[in-house]
C-alpha cells in the first residue's frame, strides 16, 4: 500500500510506548515538533490529540509499541536543497483533500505495534465501536483530525497506523 | 461541582471519558457538573474529533462557571445539595 509519494526528510524522534507515561512523552514531543515546524496552535492540538489517541491504543490493546514522528515533504522540494528524488509524479493528488501540496512540509506520525491486530478495520473506524471499553471514537476521530490516514493490521501480528498533517501555505 | 481544565492542553477520548464519568458519579449524588477553561483550540479539536461532553455544562471561564453554580443554587431546589435561604 504505497499510495502516496512522501519523502522522509528527517526522522525526528522515535518513542517506545510501554506505559501510560509514554503517552505523555509522545504527545509532548509531537506538539513540540509541530510547533517547531510552524504549525498553528489548532493544528498543534490536532496533532497532539491524534498522537495521544494512537499511543493510548498501543498501551490499551497491544501493551507495547513505537511511535515515530517524522518531518516529511511532498515531492522532495524542501528548502531548495536538492534532495534527489524530485521525480515528476504529479498524478497522485491526495484523494479527498484539495489542498495543493507542491513541496510542502508535513508532520508524519507512524504508530506500530505487535499486538493482537484489528479484526474488522472498517468497524474499528466507525464512531461508537470499541472492544476495549473506550468511547469508540479514537481511530475515526484521528482520521478526521489529520490530512492523511492509513491503517494496516493483521490479526495476531500487529497494527500500523500512519497519519500526516500538512502545513497550510 | 466545577472542574477547571485551563491547564490541560490536549483533551483526548480518555480524558473525555474520565470527565464524563466523574460528572455521572456526581449526578448520582444530585450534583451538577460544569467544566470551565476549555481553550478555543481544544473545542475545535473536540468537535472535529467527535467527542461530546454528555450531561456536562461547559462555560468559558471560572467567573461564568461560578455564576452558573449560583444560578442553579437559586433556581433549582436541591440541585446543588443544600437548603438555600435565598
Amino acid at each position: 500500500m504505497h499510495g502516496k509519494e512522501v519523502n522522509t526528510v528527517l526522522m525526528v524522534v522515535k518513542i517506545r510506548i510501554r506505559e501510560e507515561y509514554d503517552i505523555v512523552t509522545a504527545r509532548v514531543s509531537a506538539k513540540e515538533e509541530a510547533k517547531k515546524l510552524g504549525f498553528g496552535i489548532v493544528d498543534q492540538t490536532r496533532i497532539a490529540t491524534a498522537v495521544s489517541e494512537l499511543a493510548r491504543n498501543i498501551v490499551d490493546y497491544a501493551g507495547e509499541g513505537v511511535i515515530e514522528i517524522n518531518i516529511v515533504d511532498k515531492k522532495g522540494v524542501v528548502g531548495g536543497s536538492g534532495s534527489g528524488s524530485s521525480e515528476g509524479r504529479g498524478g497522485d493528488n491526495g484523494g479527498d483533500n484539495d489542498i495543493e501540496r507542491g513541496g510542502c512540509l508535513g508532520l508524519e506520525i507512524i504508530a506500530v505495534d505487535n499486538g493482537p491486530g484489528i479484526e474488522d478495520i472498517e468497524k474499528a473506524l466507525e464512531d461508537g465501536f470499541s472492544t476495549g471499553g473506550g468511547l469508540g471514537i479514537g481511530l475515526g476521530g484521528v482520521r478526521r483530525l489529520m490530512d492523511e490516514f492509513e491503517i494496516q493490521s493483521n490479526v495476531g501480528e500487529g497494527t500500523k497506523v500512519r497519519v500526516v498533517k500538512w502545513k497550510r501555505i | 461541582m466545577l472542574i477547571d481544565i485551563t491547564a490541560i492542553d490536549v483533551v483526548d477520548s480518555f480524558i473525555t471519558r474520565i470527565l464524563v464519568e466523574i460528572a455521572k458519579m456526581a449526578s448520582l449524588m444530585g450534583v451538577k457538573t460544569v467544566i470551565v477553561g476549555l481553550r478555543p483550540e481544544i473545542s475545535i479539536t473536540l468537535v472535529e474529533f467527535g467527542v461530546e461532553f454528555n450531561g456536562i455544562e461547559t462555560v468559558l471561564n471560572l467567573e461564568r462557571g461560578l455564576e452558573m453554580l449560583r444560578a442553579w443554587k437559586r433556581g433549582e431546589h436541591g440541585a446543588y445539595g443544600g437548603e438555600d435561604k435565598d
